[in-house]
């Protein structure tokens, strides 16, 4: 490929992105591919050192944030006919609830998430709190000279509080996983984002 | 290497790149090359971010004809530089009482 044909391609995979940004990305790629030329190396092994245009623009746009992406893809650079400017507005009975929707259960969902991963705190903090009470029992029982329920409390108490450590575990595991999931959602909702645009 | 320490790292190595003299893409490649293999593609998004968080200014100057990038870095880059070395002191210190401990084994 040549140098020319490359930054064309560039362009145009970068389209759906502001004007400023593809002018400078093309015009880095292109002072890159000249600095190599001026190393010695033929324009066509300088251009096939980038990578191809398609990989290059995917690997930029992965980088962005992806509010800045999504923003991106609403704004098209094909100027919308007046009829499908109507046909949206018109719609927005339509769309707008069933769109509101779709986020609400989403956010819901992400949110009960969280929820299960709250109770299963709260759980620690109750089974915590048991396991200190049943030893303090055990503690002033002797006292009152309940000797064998001291024995029994005792125990209850280590056995609540082995719980405790296990369930501690569980609601850390759990918290971990939510936040995997996020990222894992985020960055597979940018992939699915770029993909559709080089398409 | 884990993607967001390889990410962090090349930060640092790039601002390192231009904490004396400002330079340009293709010489902060050849500078990083002996230390670690960095493409075109995964340093320019790494320049930008760096531009956006003001770690570094850009400015255009002429060379050979042609328009070139030259970066700058600023105070907060240099900061940036600080933090790093602090931070992996601690983490040097760890590593060097692992390895100690691992061949005594």
């Amino acid at each position: 490929m040549d140098k020319r044909t490359f930054l064309t391609e560039l362009a145009r995979e970068l389209s759906m992105l502001p004007e400023e940004d593809v002018r400078r990305t093309v015009a880095y790629y292109e002072e890159l591919i000249d600095d190599r030329m001026e190393d010695g190396m033929a324009e066509a092994e300088a251009v096939a050192a980038m990578g191809t245009p398609a990989e290059v623009a995917r690997q930029y746009l992965l980088e962005l944030p992806l509010p800045a992406l999504m923003q991106e893809k609403m704004k098209t650079r094909k100027r919308m006919g007046g009829i499908s400017i109507l046909m949206i507005l018109l719609g927005f009975p339509l769309w707008f609830p069933v769109l509101i929707s779709i986020f609400a259960v989403v956010f819901s969902v992400y949110l009960t998430l969280w929820a299960v991963v709250l109770s299963f705190f709260a759980v620690v903090l109750a089974l915590a709190v048991g396991a200190a009470g049943c030893v303090l029992a055990a503690v002033v029982l002797p006292f009152a000279g309940r000797f064998a329920l001291m024995l029994t409390s005792l125990g209850t108490g280590f056995g609540l509080a082995g719980f405790t450590i296990l369930f501690w575990f569980v609601s850390v595991w759990s918290a971990k996983g939510v936040l995997w999931l996020s990222k894992v959602t985020v960055r597979g909702l940018k992939k699915f984002l770029i993909r559709r645009e080089a398409a | 290497m884990d993607i967001q320490l390889k990410r962090g790292l090349l930060e640092v190595a790039v601002l390192a790149a231009i904490k004396n003299e400002p330079s340009y893409g293709y010489q902060i490649i050849k500078d990083l090359k002996p230390y670690v293999d960095i493409s075109e593609s995964t340093l320019y998004p790494i320049l930008r971010r760096l531009e956006s968080s003001s770690c570094l200014t850009v400015e255009s100057a002429a060379y050979n004809g042609r328009l070139r990038k030259y970066y700058h870095i600023t105070p907060l880059g240099r900061q940036k530089i600080q933090e790093f070395r602090e931070e992996w002191g601690q983490i040097l210190s760890i590593f060097d009482y692992i390895v100690k401990e691992d061949a005594r084994g």
